[in-house]
């Protein structure tokens, strides 16, 4: 009689047994099959979470190689400006999400009717009062007032690198004077000269949180301003608002990149940059806070890796530990079929393929259930967990890894078998 | 015979399957626990990540006649959920002398015309920590000489080295702060240090001559306090930010600071700070519900398998079943010694699984998670090209995570342990139980 | 030509106690031996022996005139013996057929109606049968095979007296009709009676006479 007959025999006519061992192949699979993906959504979710703490690295002048000129302001660095193609340069790295640089200057705000917009606590000169402290930015987004928290869009979007003349305004201005997204208004550089007057979209409305009276906030001279009378635009305008100072240009710049963990090999690219002089400019890394709590991250991912991977050699020891309980309660079968003269190998084959059918049924149905595991459980606990999904590649490594293990198992299982001498067979039997 | 002493003669003679179902259980427990252990390891990472995003909030008291006093600083940091991590700051100006009280020159710049009073004065900048300071972190201040400036040094200041070298000062040198209103207050101080500025000042001509980098002058929370409102031996300050465990709190805790009686709160402002916590919130909360998940599969897939298991143990038994129905043994006995073998071996494998899950923890804890005792990190500058590497080690106050098995954990597993092996062994018996003895016999054979 | 022959077999349990002293036998081919002797004095042994289970300390067993310790001890299990136990020892998840197939290519209704099975008994559970009907399936699954020696080791020690003689019977149809040496291990006389020789094994001897007769059975 065919050892394949046999084996099917056995599953069939003992579908009891046969069904317990299959719920727990089933359940160890959906256990490994779920801890992959969980390991998985681990990594996934970590490396989001890196990529919330805002790295980035700020390309500067370098001010000490560069000369030095003195004005009516005291003494000003003639160094090189960083150009917008350099920054296209820097940008082009692989990783780099976005960039910003600002050039400020205070620009003077009316009306399409050419009425000056009034500050929000006005000194009643009007040529002070109309004066808005602004910056151009290639993306207002990821300028740091906005990344600090300390300013936020309440409507519209930020200012890009479209073409467009483009405004961002506060809520308080926009209030103050009736104005809202999609208005259009005026800015110009410097009144009664040659600066041309430009036309302006309001494409966003911030809002003010910061305290602005917290005098930690005054460093710089935009400390003069109140928050609210703080204007972005884009970085097109502002070429236009001042294409008269030829001298204005952008003393540093600030790439954001996506995974922290990059910055190191990024800097190190941009660096390699021929074109750009890198005796002229500074490059320094802000991953203040990436540092703080990326030990904190990889603890929590270590800790969930490890729980995966102990469960796994765990299911391992199980599924060996399971199988050699069921073919250990098959001795007496094992010493009438050895007296019938079958041979030990084809015994043992049997004892394979029976294990083999129950995994070809157990396998594919653990991948199917494994995918819906986490999910029913997500929503059975409320929380929500999008990322845990058990993908086919896990499937195919853990069928084949699966396999592997249990043919082991039935080897190793089969070790007192395999010893059992005939001359035990009478014994056994009786 | 006790059916105590049939269970006892069967685990001791059914060596094999005692030692089978002993290692199963053992398995099983030590799991759990580790999962346990982890849990509330993870717990803890989780909330360190939180305290290291750094929520806080600031309490602006510059409108208040006395500031923040010590008593009510004393107030705030007895709220449950700051971490002790906090700055004071106060802002002033101060008229600059030397030791013989001589008025000492600062940089005028472009200003023509000098405000009355402030002819020999600059902006007063006071922190708890100057190195924290907004002029150190966000315009580029650098110390060249001497130390930064903490609370615990009190009569010190920290100079611009070209206020230093126009006046003939240096490290050591004592000189006088003088209040810039009518008090006439005077304060003898030590400079600790020399800072620089290395980027340029935006002038953009608006700059008053007393805020140019070159006249700024650092000094203890306690000397700006004197000037500011004349306390000796106690300090009051303007500002402080306060530090938050769990940034989560942060509104609820900023509540009940303002509940804190005698102090006009009307006339303060209070901001929170937590951006990078809600940069990461979204984020860190998927985080916390995978392992949330991973954690609930592991523990419930055991419990099947251990039900399973257990099942599938007394599959194998129908026949000695029937032999002691037959004898005229009463189910229920049967049943209460199959309950009694599985107790005896859960006991010993839990008793042993706290050794065992407390060894795989420990080296969970001592060799896989960050060694830094997660204390404080460094920050390195990455470039080569600045070539000054600064490293900064900053308290975050984390807490060290410790992998391991609370006894609260442990009694837990005792209980849900024993009551699934009763459970399980309860439904496995159930179809033998149904069975009449004359089936069972038939299926003897 | 003997199928089977014993030459000075002896044995010894853990080197110590000899339980078979020097055994010479000849066994032929169309006959049924009994093997008669008190318990534990060794006949489970020797029957294991010549069935290729264990080897002897000393002596040969011959098959067809070759020593079975040369052509191999698994070969002669596999192709020249069949055994049949005293608890039937059948297969549980196979049907009577396909226990009897598990040993024969040939096909295994015949044989089991031959042994009075019917065709739905021949498909039921095995447990479900009783023990007279599960020792037919257990003698068909020896017969069906090819192999010339049947060995049964109290092979009717489970059954009441009317099933137990129709089994004698069965096996000494074997014999007789088949062709096949068949060798019981037995306590019972009724058995015994049935054989064309009866050995009885005692002190580790073996003593052979053709009939059983009124004397020895008194000494029982």
């Amino acid at each position: 009689m065919n050892l394949g007959i046999r084996a099917v025999l056995y599953t069939v006519r003992k579908w009891k047994k046969t069904l317990l061992v299959f719920a727990l192949l089933l359940a160890i699979m959906i256990l490994v099959l779920s801890g992959l993906a969980i390991a998985d959504a681990q990594e996934e979710q970590s490396a989001e979470l890196r990529g919330t703490t805002g790295v980035s690295f700020t390309v500067s002048r370098n001010t000490a190689t560069g000369g030095w000129g003195s004005g009516n302001g005291g003494s000003y660095s003639t160094q090189e400006y960083l150009t917008p193609d350099m920054m296209e340069q820097i940008a082009s790295v692989d990783g780099i999400k976005a960039y910003n640089a600002s050039i400020r200057t205070i620009l003077c705000l009316s009306n399409t009717k050419g009425q000056w917009l009034e500050q929000l606590e006005p000194t009643g000169h009007a040529l002070v009062d109309c004066q808005f402290y602004s910056y151009g930015c290639f993306n207002s987004e990821y300028h740091s007032l906005f990344l600090s928290g300390a300013l936020v869009l309440c409507d519209g979007k930020a200012v890009d690198m479209s073409d467009d003349n483009e405004i961002v305004i506060s809520k308080e201005i926009a209030d103050k004077h009736g104005l809202k997204v999609g208005d259009t208004i005026q800015a110009v550089n410097t009144p009664l000269s040659d600066d041309q007057t430009m036309e302006l979209e309001i494409v966003g409305v911030f809002e003010v949180v910061a305290d602005k009276t917290d005098e930690r906030n005054n460093f710089n001279e935009a400390s003069y301003y109140d928050y609210a009378n703080n204007a972005f635009v884009s970085e097109a305008a502002m070429k236009g608002l001042l294409e008269n100072y030829a001298d204005v240009g952008y003393a540093s710049a600030d790439f954001f990149v996506s995974d922290p963990e990059q910055l190191e090999v990024i800097i190190h690219q941009v660096q390699s940059i021929n074109s750009i002089n890198w005796n002229n400019f500074l490059v320094t890394a802000n991953d203040e806070v990436y540092e703080r709590v990326s030990n904190s991250i990889s603890d929590t991912s270590t800790l969930i890796t490890t729980l995966v991977i102990i469960t796994t050699v765990i299911s391992m020891v199980l599924i060996i530990l399971i199988l050699s309980i069921s073919i250990r309660s098959r001795k007496h079968e094992i010493g009438i079929l050895l007296a019938t003269g079958i041979g030990k190998t084809v015994i043992l084959l049997q004892y394979v393929l029976e294990i083999f059918l129950v995994a070809i049924a157990a396998f594919p149905l653990a991948y199917l259930s494994s995918r819906q595991v986490a999910r029913a459980l997500g929503t059975l606990f409320g929380k929500t967990v999008e990322n845990v999904i058990v993908t086919p590649h896990h499937f195919i490594l853990v069928s084949v890894v699966g396999t592997v293990l249990l043919v082991m198992a039935v080897l190793l299982s089969c070790i007192p078998i395999i010893r059992f001498s005939p001359k035990n067979i009478l014994s056994q039997m009786e | 015979m006790s059916l105590w002493k049939r269970a006892c003669l069967y685990s001791m003679r059914k060596r094999g399957k005692t030692i089978t179902l002993f290692m199963f259980l053992l398995i099983m427990a030590t799991l759990m626990l580790i999962c346990l252990s982890i849990r509330s390891a993870a717990e803890i990472a989780n909330a360190n990540i939180k305290k290291a995003l750094l929520g806080y909030f600031t309490v602006n008291a510059k409108q208040l006649d006395s500031g923040i006093t010590e008593d009510m600083l004393g107030q705030i940091l007895a709220i449950d959920g700051l971490s002790g991590k906090y700055t004071l700051r106060s802002y002033s100006y101060a008229n600059y002398f030397d030791a013989e009280r001589n008025p000492l020159e600062i940089n005028t710049g472009s200003v023509t015309q000098i405000p009355e009073k402030y002819a020999n004065a600059g902006k007063l900048v006071a922190n708890s920590n100057t190195e924290s300071d907004s002029y150190f972190i966000d315009a580029g201040f650098e110390l060249t000489e001497g130390i930064a400036i903490t609370s615990e040094q009190k009569n010190v200041v920290l100079l611009h080295e070209k206020f230093a070298e126009r006046n003939g000062l240096s490290v050591g040198d004592r000189m006088f702060l003088g209040d810039v209103s009518d008090k006439s207050r005077a304060i003898s101080v030590q400079v600790a240090g020399l800072f620089t500025n290395t980027k340029e000042q935006e002038a953009m001509e608006i700059t008053p001559m007393y805020d140019l980098y070159d006249n700024i002058v650092f000094t203890d929370p306690a000397t700006a306090s004197y000037l500011l409102y004349g306390t000796e031996g106690e300090t009051s300050v303007q500002y402080g930010d306060f530090y938050v465990n769990d940034p989560d709190n942060l509104e609820q805790v900023m509540a009940q600071v303002q509940e804190i009686k005698g102090v006009e709160w009307d006339e303060c402002i209070l901001t929170r700070y937590a951006k990078d916590y809600q940069n990461a919130k979204t984020s860190l909360a998927g985080l916390q519900n995978i392992v949330f998940i991973a954690i609930a599969i592991v523990s419930i897939i055991s419990f099947l398998v251990l039900v399973l298991f257990l099942t599938l143990r007394l599959r194998g038994r129908i026949h000695e079943t029937g032999i002691y129905l037959a004898m005229g043994v009463s189910k229920c006995t049967v049943l209460m010694q199959y309950l009694a073998e599985v107790f005896l071996v859960a006991a010993v494998a839990l008793l042993m699984s706290y050794g065992t899950s407390a060894a795989i923890s420990n080296q969970i804890g001592s060799t896989l998670l960050s060694q830094v005792t997660t204390d404080t990190y460094e920050t390195t500058d990455l470039t080569g090209v600045t070539e000054t590497i600064k490293e900064t080690l900053i308290d975050l106050g984390l807490s060290e995570i410790k992998v391991s098995v609370s006894g609260k954990d442990y009694l837990a597993i005792w209980l849900f342990g024993m009551a699934l092996c009763l459970g399980s062994t309860a439904l496995a018996a159930y179809p033998i139980m149904k069975m009449k003895p004359k089936n069972t016999l038939s299926q003897m054979s | 030509m003997n199928i089977m022959e014993l030459q000075n077999v002896q044995y010894t349990y853990d080197n110590k106690k000899k339980v078979l002293k020097g055994i010479n036998a000849q066994m032929e081919q169309g006959k049924m031996y009994a093997i008669l002797g008190p318990s534990g004095c060794g006949k489970t042994t020797l029957l294991s022996l010549l069935g290729g289970l264990d080897s002897p300390s000393s002596g040969k067993i011959l098959y067809l005139g070759e020593d079975i310790a040369k052509t191999g001890l698994a070969d002669h299990r596999r192709s020249h013996v069949a055994f049949i136990f005293q608890s039937y020892n059948l297969i549980d998840y196979l049907t009577p057929m396909e226990n009897v197939a598990l040993t024969s290519k040939l096909p295994s209704l015949p044989i089991l109606e031959q042994l009075g099975l019917t065709k739905e008994e021949a498909r039921r559970n095995v447990l479900k049968l009783s023990g007279g009907q599960q020792q037919r399936v257990a003698i068909a699954r020896a017969l069906a095979s090819d192999a010339q020696i049947i060995l049964a080791d109290e092979p009717t020690g489970n059954l009441d007296e009317d099933t137990a003689a129709e089994i004698r019977a069965i096996l000494k149809d074997s014999a007789h009709k088949s062709g096949k040496c068949v060798v019981i291990v037995t306590h019972s006389n009724d058995l015994a009676k049935e054989a064309d020789v009866i050995f009885r094994l005692r002190k580790g001897e073996l003593q052979a006479s053709d009939r059983l007769d009124g004397i020895s059975l008194k000494r029982q």
